[in-house]
């Protein structure tokens, strides 16, 4: 993350002290990392409710594997990677990949302001531009754009280099632009058949 | 700057550092390149029109849900290990099998007898190393019996037995390898993994993990593998591992896990 170094470094030491036996630790990173990871699973579930019981899990997943941490390694790294398998295996449970379609946004709090205005309206066009793309393309978008990753940390948490997250970044706007356009059109021909 | 180039430049601008001098170098390519300044528009623009995409405030109480999860762990914890203690004291470290029992006493007696000659007449060497040669036999035979019950649990303690032998004799290892390639068990082949761990330096085991990597359906036991194979320093896996990270249908932890295990091997 684009924390200072103090802070990446202070992650480290009470994670270290979690991995020692001390988990009521665990509540220093709980309150620092939650709502970060809130928003990274409500982007790629498009659900609250789920989004919730995800991070829950992600700090059970911590507290079980916490011997696995390596005092050289960035806790926010090494977080991302438990939130990615959690959202993964949620996932194969459920059966599918699911993000909210349209009917559901408005129950789900998602769509905070009336589905009549403009800004309304483009946010729901991204939204299922979004929706639209392969969850690993949406994931590497949400981890570039809002959780304020940069290339190489996401490259730690994908397990590649540098370079080809770049690309795969690069591939993943492209193609959001295309479903975005297609949307944008769709829209356009829908009005004018009203 | 040409177009090729700042094509290849313009990947930065999503998501990572881009110092000024490069900034400034795009700013005049796109000032007198039409087409690179409409394609670099519109990415950017659908880039930043993600910020569209709120997100609410959960619904819950989401620390109090931390609390009650980390006093439930820690719960589960103390429950665990005084169940472990109580299944300890009531006979839970005896194997379970009438010929297993049989054996495990066989063993105990054998072992009272070589502790009663070491603290008793010292000359007798020849007969010491014999009686614990016995005891050695008879614990991996005790081994071998738990690696063939039916309780997944039983056959867990079996592999456990099988880490305390120094030197295991080939019959164990090639139970320990039949049982990696055929148990219905994750834990327990995950816990024959960790075992021949410590057996690195038999190359029939480096070579039969190596083998026995791609026929494995569990992606938990693949990334288990493939950490000992890099810890073993097993230089013949790099083509294996180049197959798993570029397969489409090898689970996707197991490809990357396959990619950081080239990165440390190269």
């Amino acid at each position: 993350m684009r924390d200072s170094g103090a802070t990446t470094a202070s992650d480290t030491a009470v994670m270290l002290e979690v991995s020692n036996g001390d988990v009521g630790q665990l509540g220093v990173l709980f309150d620092r990392h939650h709502r970060q990871l809130f928003g990274f699973f409500v982007r790629m579930t498009g659900s609250p409710a789920v989004s919730e019981d995800l991070v829950q899990d992600v700090f059970l997943r911590i507290l079980k594997y916490r011997k696995t941490f390596r005092p050289d390694s960035q806790f926010s790294t090494w977080m991302y990677q438990i939130a990615r398998n959690a959202r993964i295996d949620d996932a194969r449970k459920r059966g599918k990949d699911h993000f909210l379609d349209e009917a559901q946004l408005d129950a789900s709090g998602l769509a905070v302001e009336p589905a009549d205005t403009p800004r309304r309206q483009e946010a729901d066009l991204v939204r299922r531009a979004l929706a639209d793309l392969p969850a690993e393309k949406r994931e590497l978008l949400v981890l570039a754009r809002f959780q304020g990753l940069r290339h190489k940390e996401i490259g730690k948490v994908l397990g590649c280099d540098t370079g080809t997250v770049k690309v795969r970044v690069f591939r993943a706007i492209q193609e959001l632009r295309r479903n975005y356009l297609r949307m944008t059109g769709e829209k356009v021909l829908w009005n004018a058949h009203k | 700057m040409e177009c090729p180039q700042v094509s290849e430049q313009l990947r930065d601008c999503f998501g990572d550092f881009m110092d000024e001098a490069t900034r400034a170098a795009l700013r005049t390519h796109w000032e007198k390149c039409e087409s690179c300044r409409q394609e670099a528009r519109s990415l950017l623009d659908v880039w930043e029109k993600l910020d569209l995409v709120s997100v609410p405030p959960g619904s819950g109480d989401p620390r109090s849900r931390f609390d009650a999860m980390l006093a439930s762990y820690r719960q589960g914890q103390a429950d665990a290990k005084s169940v472990v203690l109580r299944d300890w004291l009531s006979g839970g470290w005896w194997p379970r099998q009438a010929l297993a029992q049989a054996l495990g006493a066989l063993l105990f007696l054998l072992t009272g007898l070589v502790v009663g000659w070491q603290s008793g007449d010292g000359g007798q060497t020849l007969g010491l190393e014999a009686l614990e040669g016995e005891v050695r036999n008879l614990r991996q035979l005790v081994a071998l019996s738990m690696l063939e019950q039916r309780s997944a649990s039983q056959r867990l303690r079996g592999v456990s037995w099988t880490a305390q032998m120094d030197e295991p004799d080939a019959e164990v290892i090639a139970s320990l390898l039949d049982t990696l390639d055929s148990d219905s068990s994750v834990n327990v082949r995950l816990a024959v993994v960790d075992v021949l761990g410590h057996f690195g330096d038999d190359p029939r085991v480096r070579g039969h993990v190596l083998a026995s990597l791609p026929r494995q359906q569990s992606p938990f036991v693949q990334v288990s593998m493939i950490n000992l194979l890099v810890e073993m320093r097993e230089r013949r896996s790099v083509p294996l591992f180049e197959q798993l990270a570029g397969s489409e249908s090898v689970h996707e932890a197991v490809r990357d896990r396959a990619l950081w295990g080239l990165s440390e091997l190269s």
